[in-house]
């Protein structure tokens, strides 16, 4: 490789650039193959990145969730500051899940290792991923504070010097319902961590680069500076979108206004619902993860992440409501909020870049069954389902699939393996896409039975009943979400227990439509379906 | 551009005075490969291919290549056959009308799919169309239980009313698949014999045949993309049977080779029949290299391909993609799940195009120039600079020597793409934008093979790679360094490597079943019995493809996981009767293979099997491939100026033709070695030498190398 005296011409730094992309994507690809949990394996509810000795963001995974779009970078940060550049030494990973401190739950573990050369700190590499269990309650929106929620973890060293922390080990292990799978997962990532660590330093060898700040500068400048172009093509000017959530009995707002002023951009949520005594409250890190991404995929979706991205974009929302929760606010279920973030800022968009959005869409539902089986062995299953994406401006919205969340499903014959039910079915709903110049995505209608002899316990999480996914610019609506049990309609929020011979049928939404619809043919009729 | 070659080694022939021929039809050539075991002569062929009519463009190739060689078409005696029929029928979508039909409830699984998105942020996103219009989709009345139990009988007069609706729609295929047909085929083969009954013209494909694997839309793709192409692969095959006297078999995705009616069965396995023959010809310039860790390299126009190749085998999946909506993106093709060479495809080619990014960035690639109007240099017109132009302008590539002087290049528009398109707008002198572009499409590939390679737990500093394809030789040392790999070879045969794979391919089955449990609880006997069970239907295969049974090789292997993980890793079972009282060496075997893979194991934690799967494999029709004649002692080189990476300076480079070098003597770089269809670059510090079976074999020396 050419030695040009640590000079970084275009060429260097393209080079250099796509190798920390693809080290970042080998990290979580390292956890996601490794995994234990679900969640990590199939879902991928995860992120990983490589900083700079500052804690600049130089890359992250290609893979991983919206949600986690840029809060490891303010997470980063805290971390650098608390710790202070002196307290990293080689050897060492530090851990936390401090809700405000990262991403807005304590599921989400973050693991940091510092990278060395020789005795030079270099880089950090540094990961987020949902645990499957952190005690307290069991994942779900029920607590009233945080402290129901399970074990918190400040940032601590869960290896010194190589030495794995034992005492943290263990509280996490008898905190925990299943340490096996929880302490499996954390392993993934302090490996994937490592892998990511070594192939920082042999990109230094090959590249000749004595610090990654350099690099770290060039790439960070060059993004900001298409972001801030892509900025100033707005016309400048104040945007307002609103949102509404079905809520727990009183429906939530979400408000927001966009001030566009040359190449930078504030994005304010005053007017957003006051936070509530359920777990859906989000920390601010969590709420500008999804500002951020319904910024990228808007303004600059082809270019990779990294603190770049964020700089010319300001976001604040009122200290106590849902975008920005008071300490101990309860946050486990914060994404059933935070998902609705994207279509506010899309709301409020549609004016000023009708062909860069999406209409409304489906959200992910969950739905969690435990009982006992035949063999009165207990089980606890939960499992995904979307509904249709809104439509685009030149295209129909996809069938089945959410939008922003993005979780494949489990398959039939896999659940019916694991779980002692029988689906009776999975089809497309023709009526439920939102009508349009271009048409809603197909939510799906999903009816099963208990296979057991035994009753079971069921518990959902669904939005979108109340307040279906809107049209754009003259799209109608898309069809609402429907809970029913032998065809009576039940709460989506609420538990219910699933009699042998009952059958349990979930409807998602459809996707909202994109302009008028004119004279176009129902869903399936004109070969679209 | 053929050329005959005679050779002294004596292969083991099996049909004396007779021909063996490895016929490739590629997308853009087609390559035939023969040799006549009895006197050793081999002979090549190379021409474009003719889509309009396959079989006939395979048969008159055959014609051509035997004319050349002094025989004639009934003088083959084996023919071997490896076509893009099936993925080019799947990528343009020109298969038949095909049903589908599944469990009433479920018809929309394909529309369904797995709810995924492959790009997050990206809002025009689409999904691969599926092959089967919904409106083609059908239910049928009949459960089965995940435990294989009937929950409700198949509606035999439903069935039959059905069946006249699919004859009424014009179908010609028809792809069943049943929930949990994988545990029990009873309902897909009673429809399978309704359907034969009455409708005996159209094909019929069912999923517990093509796919007896749990997960229903992977299982109903592969299904019906099996009975999409069954008709067109049916007529195919027929029409060279015809017109050839000559035995026929047809190189499978796996890198094996099987009988007609086994293609015409599972149509599907072709998909990557071409690109698994190169595998296998990389394979073996590794088992005569005795070099047990291989990485296979081969660059052409538009992409480059690589996979890995572990003790003479390649290594191969069953996760695919085909018809991909991004060509290179991950999940936006449908997923097929058959045995297949695990190969890594990028696009990053000779005619990949360079640019400059609105980041102010050099990029090359993925679009493409193409063949027309092709780079620069190719003078058709084209006038952004590619790869070739790159490789033109420093002086890698001869302009009157490329595809032995068939075609002029032209250096003066090469150096104007480059100076106006990339070193202008970056501020660079053209050769050092060119230096650039043969950089950044180095590590291109070598960013995307460290990752291939990392993934399965190896080292890429512990391989060999081999090289070939047009493009593949030029860029081996630079993407050799950037890996940390040592040394790179160039097989003699580098021109024509699928055609000479398809000689050297074993004959082979591979079958699978689903088979969970955990190591400790699974019925070892019931997992004996179906190995057995399976065994035994491969073992007719082979033997209708002329393997002895003291001949045949099985391998069985589980699909393990600790329990509750996502992905498996295939195990190589010991060998002997499986049983309970094995439970601790299977153990064992998962876990050995779990810590090279991720350095770690995790003792106690509960192990699972979830799929069975036998390799049974027979020894190759031809043993070996006679050796070329070694070339004339005392030709001298001739010089040219080239620009290497890493030296500001031009450096004046020896330049060799391929058949003038004898095996044996060490040439030092900077060097050039030219063929009619490659070129092969040596730097600075590296040696080059060929071995007695002209394979170039090359060291890569000090100079500029770092560790991966």
């Amino acid at each position: 490789m050419a030695r040009r005296d640590g000079r970084l011409d275009p060429v260097r730094i393209e080079l250099c650039w796509n190798r920390l992309v693809s080290i970042a994507s080998e990290q979580a690809a390292t956890m996601v193959n490794s995994a234990f949990s679900t969640v990590l394996g199939e879902m991928e509810d995860l992120s990983a990145a490589v900083f700079d000795a500052r804690g600049v963001m130089l890359a992250q995974s290609v893979q991983g969730a919206p949600g986690h779009l840029g809060t490891l970078s303010i997470g980063m940060d805290h971390i650098v500051d608390a710790v202070g550049p002196a307290g990293f030494g080689a050897g060492d990973v530090f851990i936390t899940n401090d809700p405000w401190l990262v991403s807005g739950h304590k599921h989400d573990l973050t693991v940091v290792t510092p990278v060395h050369r020789e005795t030079d700190l270099v880089g950090f590499t540094a990961s987020n991923c949902h645990t499957v269990d952190i005690g307290g309650r069991i994942f779900s929106a029920a607590a009233e504070a945080v402290y129901e929620e399970g074990l918190q973890i400040p940032i601590m060293k869960l290896f010194d010097a190589g030495e794995p922390n034992d005492t943290l080990f263990r509280i996490i292990e008898d905190n925990v319902r299943s340490p096996e799978l929880v302490l499996g997962d954390l392993a993934a990532q302090v490996s994937a961590n490592h892998v990511a660590g070594d192939r920082l330093r042999a990109l230094m060898d090959l590249e000749d680069l004595a610090d990654l700040s350099g690099i770290a500068d060039e790439i960070t400048a060059r993004t900001e500076r298409k972001m801030r172009q892509a900025i100033a093509a707005l016309p400048d000017g104040t945007y307002r979108g609103r949102v509404m959530l079905d809520g727990f009995g009183e429906p939530l707002t979400i408000a927001v206004a966009i001030a566009v002023a040359d190449d930078e951009i504030e994005v304010d949520f005053a007017g957003t619902s006051p936070q509530i005594a359920k777990g859906v409250n989000c920390v601010l890190n969590y709420t500008k993860a999804f500002v951020f991404y319904a910024l990228k995929c808007a303004l600059s979706p082809d270019i990779p992440n990294n603190d770049g991205t964020l700089r010319p974009i300001r976001v604040s929302a009122p200290e106590g409501s849902i975008l920005n929760a008071r300490h101990p606010a309860p946050v486990g279920g914060r994404h059933l909020v935070g998902l609705f973030v994207p279509f506010a800022i899309f709301d409020a968009l549609a004016p000023a870049i009708p062909d860069r959005i999406v209409a409304e869409s489906s959200v992910l539902g969950a739905v969690t069954l435990a009982g006992e089986g035949d063999d009165d062995a207990p089980y606890v299953f939960t499992f995904f389902c979307s509904g249709g994406m809104g439509a685009r401006a030149d295209r129909d919205g996809l069938d089945a699939t959410a939008f922003p969340s993005n979780v494949a499903n489990a398959p039939v014959e896999v659940i019916e393996q694991v779980a002692p039910i029988r689906f009776t079915g999975r089809a497309l709903i023709p009526d439920s896409p939102g009508a349009g110049r271009f048409r809603g995505g197909a939510g799906q209608r999903i009816g099963l039975k208990l296979r057991s002899g035994n009753a079971a316990t069921v518990s959902t999480m669904f939005e979108r009943a109340l307040f279906p996914p809107r049209g754009v610019r003259g799209g109608g609506d898309g069809g609402p979400t429907r809970l029913s049990l032998d065809g009576r309609p039940i709460d989506p929020k609420r538990g219910f227990r699933l009699e042998p011979g009952s059958e349990f049928v979930i409807e998602t939404p459809g996707g909202g439509g994109y302009g008028p619809a004119g004279r176009r043919e129902p869903w399936g009729a004109d070969g679209s379906g | 551009m053929p050329e005959a070659r005679e050779g002294a080694a004596g292969p083991a022939g099996e049909t004396p005075g007779r021909w063996i021929a490895g016929l490739d039809i590629g997308g853009t050539f087609t390559d035939v490969f023969m040799i006549e075991p009895a006197t050793a002569k081999t002979q090549r062929f190379k021409s474009l291919t003719t889509p309009q009519d396959p079989a006939r463009g395979a048969i008159d190739a055959l014609r051509q290549a035997c004319r050349e060689a002094g025989a004639a078409v009934d003088d083959l005696a084996i023919v071997m056959h490896a076509t893009t029929l099936v993925s080019n029928a799947l990528i343009e979508r020109k298969g038949v009308r095909t049903a589908l039909v599944a469990t009433a409830g479920f018809a929309d699984l394909l529309e369904i799919a797995r709810e995924k998105k492959y790009d997050i942020y990206d809002l025009g996103l689409e999904k691969p169309q599926p092959l089967v219009a919904r409106d083609a989709c059908y239910e049928l009345a009949e459960r089965i239980d995940a435990d294989g139990s009937v929950v409700e009988p198949l509606d035999e007069a439903a069935a039959s009313a059905l069946i006249g609706e699919i004859a009424r729609s014009g179908a010609q295929a028809v792809a069943v698949c049943l929930l949990h047909s994988y545990a029990n085929p009873r309902h897909e083969r009673r429809f399978g014999e309704l359907l034969a009954t009455r409708l005996p013209g159209v094909a019929c494909s069912l999923s517990s045949d093509v796919l007896p694997e749990m997960r229903e839309y992977e299982r109903a793709t592969t299904t019906s993309a099996n009975a999409y192409v069954l008709p067109l692969v049916e007529r195919y095959l027929a029409r060279i049977e015809e017109g050839l006297a000559a035995r026929l078999f047809v190189m499978l995705s796996s890198g094996g080779i099987t009988t007609p009616d086994i293609a015409r069965k599972f149509p599907v396995r072709l998909c990557e029949s071409g690109p698994a023959a190169g595998a296998v010809m990389a394979a073996e310039a590794g088992r005569v290299l005795a070099a047990p860790h291989i990485l296979s390299f081969d660059m052409g126009g538009t992409t480059a391909k690589t996979c890995l190749i572990e003790n003479g085998s390649p290594v191969v999946t069953t996760e695919f993609e085909v018809a991909r909506h991004h060509r290179f993106k991950k999940g936006s093709g449908l997923p097929l799940r058959l045995p297949v060479v695990d190969m890594i495809e990028i696009g990053a080619g000779g005619g990949s195009i360079a640019r400059v990014d609105d980041l102010g960035l050099l990029k090359v690639g993925p679009e493409s120039a193409g063949a027309d109007p092709g780079p620069a240099c190719y003078g058709r017109g084209g006038t952004m600079p590619t790869v070739t132009d790159a490789d033109l302008v420093l002086g890698y590539l001869a302009p009157d020597a490329f595809l032995g002087g068939a075609m002029a290049l032209d250096g003066e528009k090469a150096h104007s793409a480059i100076r106006d398109r990339v070193a202008e707008p970056l501020g660079l002198t053209v050769e050092a934008a060119a230096l650039g572009i043969h950089a950044v499409v180095d590590e291109m590939m070598a960013n995307a093979a460290r990752i291939h390679i990392g993934e399965r737990g190896l080292d890429p500093a512990s391989h060999v790679l081999v090289a070939f394809g047009g493009a593949g030789p030029v860029h081996a040392g630079g993407v050799a360094r950037r890996l940390g790999i040592r040394s790179f070879v160039v097989p003699g045969s580098a021109g024509v490597g699928s055609a000479l794979g398809l000689l050297l391919a074993p004959r082979a089955y591979r079958l699978s079943r689903t088979s969970i449990g955990t190591v400790d609880a699974i019925d070892w006997t019931a997992v004996e019995r179906a190995f057995r069970e399976m065994a035994g239907e491969a073992t007719e295969v082979l033997k209708r493809a002329g393997v002895a049974a003291a001949e045949m090789a099985f391998t069985r292997i589980a699909e393990m996981r600790y329990l509750g993980q996502r992905k498996e890793l295939a195990v190589r079972l010991p060998d002997g009767r499986l049983g309970a009282d094995r439970m601790d060496a299977i153990r064992r075997a998962f876990e050995a293979e779990y810590e090279r893979v991720y350095r770690r194991i995790h003792a106690g934690h509960p192990v699972e099997t979830r799929t069975l799967r036998l390799v049974a494999e027979g020894a190759p029709v031809v043993g070996s491939v006679p050796v070329p004649p070694a070339g004339a002692a005392g030709a001298r080189p001739r010089r040219r100026t080239v620009w290497l990476e890493g030296s500001d300076a031009p450096s004046a480079a020896r330049v060799w033709r391929c058949d003038e070098v004898p095996a044996g003597r060490r040439i030092r770089g900077p060097a050039i070695f030219e063929d009619i269809h490659t070129t092969v670059v040596v730097d600075q510090g590296s040696v080059a030498s060929f071995d007695t079976g002209r394979n170039l074999v090359v060291e890569l020396g000090g100079g500029g190398d770092g560790p991966a």
